[in-house]
């Protein structure tokens, strides 16, 4: 128990949010400088990193060509029934005798598909409407008054657990995978609209908007390429991360709606751990802890990069939180956000 | 604008009066999810029933739905909650079960807050070497764990193995005293019966474990980053100077300032505290309103889903509206309004 160091994490976040990326951009580092600067800062994220990366490759062929990583089909007799862990079948195999190894591996296309496509209709959906709401927030205009409008429904959403919602409109929608993804997907792009109108409101006041605005750039081009790029970064990171939350989320809407059959010709994890249900955790275990163990090391992959990514990318991580959450929001049309009072509980000059 | 009680009372209220048409959308939305997409409700409720029964359920969905929201809004701010298909009222249903879910709730927070944000503190002091790795691989776990494996794991091996029951909120159903509160531990309190309070937390301390594990990352990880950024500042050297002690230090000087950030995040998990009672109480048969849930979304009981679903809005904003106001007792910058 020393005295504490200077963290390497705090160190790289020292810089000034708009010099730093300026400076990146003009001395050329890219994308591997980028992904240098994230693994020394965090060794965690690396593990995170290969981890993602072996399971968009495993998912892949997994896709493309089952028999590669699974021995079995999913719902194809092994002839052996109820075995615990063996070399022939590394996860048993249940009381149909399917392997649950194959079902696990061949599970991971379908839920890495659904962690994309819903955190991805999100982001598209939520960001677009934060870009909207944040660039053109002028009150008594047009803009302003669809800005508001977006607003106070985004409220609405995200005054609820949205797991609730997405459960109660999951099984009424009934059974489908599609069904599943419009369920969770109508509760969870609020958050993005929070996120990226805070990420504009921050940005669209500082001095290389202005100019470009006042070189006569159109509103639209502004917003593509110059807002769009520099909120980019803070979202990319809550996207990483949001591709596990939706995961966790989305297995229970398996134990609570199943709306991915199973025994079936896609296996999904949470409807698989919810299949072999709780009653068989002491006498056949594997057959629960083999996905569920697939869903949480897939999470905590996703988790690790994310987690490590925020720490490099997104200094300001803690205090956009903190005004999403803050009972006063920031004045709209003219000031930063970082002029909120909320504001001066986290950046109490030293 | 300003500290004084007035304003905090025009704050509250106005903060309120917000909650009304955010609880009117919720309240339209889940109506129409519900109603639109399942598509002849009598034929799941009433399989094989024929004449009367079927006739009764067609007479009362077969009409426009915008009559169908009038009619169930009107009864709404009469105060009828509606049934059940089985014709069980919501509203005694809910007001009975919310009380074991708050409790169940302040169980979790307060596990974690004694052990989540001393681990943040742990964490921001050894940043960026191995103990700050095993925090974040510790509440990372947590973040990661689907809440049905949690909760499962924690009932069939955990259980057993400290000894601790896995269901239920006594030993025995109806406990021997009067359930006034219907929160156990308060209940076992008011009766003035020890050794009940004792079984009233053994059953109480596991699923209030399991949420808090499930929630306990966002705690940390914002302790640890609100503690990066005071740990510099002059003043926390200025103690250091002076001799004091690196715990005084730490826990005093530094988590104090470090804590205003922290508060404000607690009135966040309460969405996910709530939406994992869901799952918790399901399992260890918890008689809350997440049960509750459970039960009338599978059903499906549509009143009972659309009470649910503002019940919890309500408890989101409410508990979102505690933290803002405890944020304002801690940081004497903010002003009210």
């Amino acid at each position: 128990m020393g005295a504490s160091s200077p963290a390497p994490t705090q160190a790289t976040s020292a810089p000034a949010r708009g010099t730093r990326r300026l400076r990146s951009t003009e001395e050329g580092i890219g994308a591997l400088g980028t992904f240098w600067r994230i693994l020394r800062a965090n060794p965690l994220s690396l593990v995170g990193f290969l981890l993602v990366a072996f399971l968009i490759v495993v998912g892949v062929i997994g896709a493309v060509a089952p028999r590669v990583v699974a021995p079995y089909a999913p719902t194809q007799s092994t002839g052996v029934f109820n075995q615990g862990p063996s070399w022939a079948h590394p996860f048993g195999t249940d009381g149909n005798s399917f392997d649950i190894y194959s079902n696990v591996v061949l599970a991971i296309p379908l839920d890495l598909g659904i962690g994309l496509v819903i955190a991805g209709s999100a982001l598209l959906l939520g960001g677009g409407l934060g870009l909207i709401a944040g660039y053109w927030d002028r009150p008594r205009s047009v803009g302003g008054a669809v800005a508001t409008v977006i607003l106070r429904v985004t409220d609405v959403f995200l005054s609820f657990p949205s797991l609730i919602l997405a459960l109660a409109i999951g099984v009424s929608l009934g059974r489908g995978v599609w069904q599943a993804i419009l369920a969770v997907s109508v509760t969870w792009w609020p958050y993005y609209v929070r996120l990226v109108r805070g990420e504009v409101l921050a940005i669209k006041h500082l001095p290389y908007i202005t100019a470009a605005r006042a070189a006569g750039v159109k509103d639209g081009r502004i917003v593509l390429r110059h807002v769009l790029r520099n909120v980019l970064d803070p979202v990319l990171v809550y996207f990483t991360l949001d591709i596990g939350t939706v995961l966790v989320t989305f297995s229970t809407i398996g134990f609570v709606a199943h709306p991915i059959p199973y025994p079936g010709p896609s296996p999904e994890w949470g409807s698989m751990m919810s299949y072999y249900s709780a009653a068989l955790v002491t006498v056949h275990p594997w057959t629960i802890l083999a996905p569920g163990a697939a869903i949480f090391v897939t999470v905590l992959a996703f988790s690790l990069l994310g987690d490590g990514l925020r720490d490099v990318l997104d200094p300001r991580s803690r205090r956009a939180l903190v005004r999403s959450v803050a009972p006063t929001p920031p004045p709209e049309s003219t000031q930063a956000p970082d002029a909120a009072p909320l504001e001066s509980g986290g950046s109490t000059p030293g | 604008m300003g500290r004084s009680p007035g304003d905090l009372a025009i704050f509250v209220g106005k903060r309120l009066l917000q909650l009304l048409p955010v609880l009117f959308g919720i309240i339209v939305l889940t109506f129409f999810f519900t109603h639109v997409s399942v598509i002849d409700p009598c034929a799941v409720w009433y399989p094989h029933a024929k004449g009367g029964t079927l006739a009764n359920c067609h007479a009362t969905f077969h009409r426009p739905l915008l009559d169908q929201f009038a009619q169930y809004f009107g009864n709404l701010l009469h105060g009828d909650w509606g049934a059940s298909q089985t014709g069980v009222a919501v509203f005694p249903a809910i007001a009975a079960s919310v009380p074991a879910t708050v409790e169940l709730v302040l169980a979790a927070l307060f596990l974690m807050v004694v052990i989540g944000i001393p681990l943040g503190v742990v964490a921001a002091q050894a940043a960026g070497r191995w103990k700050d790795h095993l925090v974040r691989i510790f509440y990372l776990s947590g973040w990661a764990t689907p809440t049905y494996l949690g909760a499962v794991l924690a009932a069939i091996f955990l259980a057993p193995a400290l000894g601790l029951p896995s269901g239920g909120a006594f030993s025995t159903k109806p406990p021997p005293f009067p359930e006034y509160t219907h929160m156990s531990v308060v209940d076992a309190l008011l009766a003035g019966n020890l050794p009940w309070v004792a079984d009233a937390i053994s059953h109480l301390i596991l699923p209030a474990a399991v949420l808090a594990f499930i929630n306990m990352g966002i705690v940390t990880r914002m302790t640890r980053s609100s503690m990066l950024e005071v740990l510099p500042l002059d003043y926390v050297k200025t103690a250091r100077m002076k001799g004091l002690s690196e715990f005084w230090v730490l826990y005093k000087h530094a988590l104090r300032n470090a804590l205003i950030t922290t508060t404000t995040v607690l009135g966040v998990t309460a969405g996910g505290l709530l939406a994992g009672t869901v799952v918790i109480e399901k399992i260890f048969i918890w008689p809350g309103v997440g049960a509750y849930a459970f039960e009338s979304i599978t059903a499906p009981n549509f009143d009972g889903t659309i009470a649910v679903v503002a019940v919890f809005a309500i408890g989101v904003v409410v508990a979102n509206l505690i933290a803002d106001i405890l944020y304002g007792v801690l940081d004497p910058r903010v002003e009210w309004r």
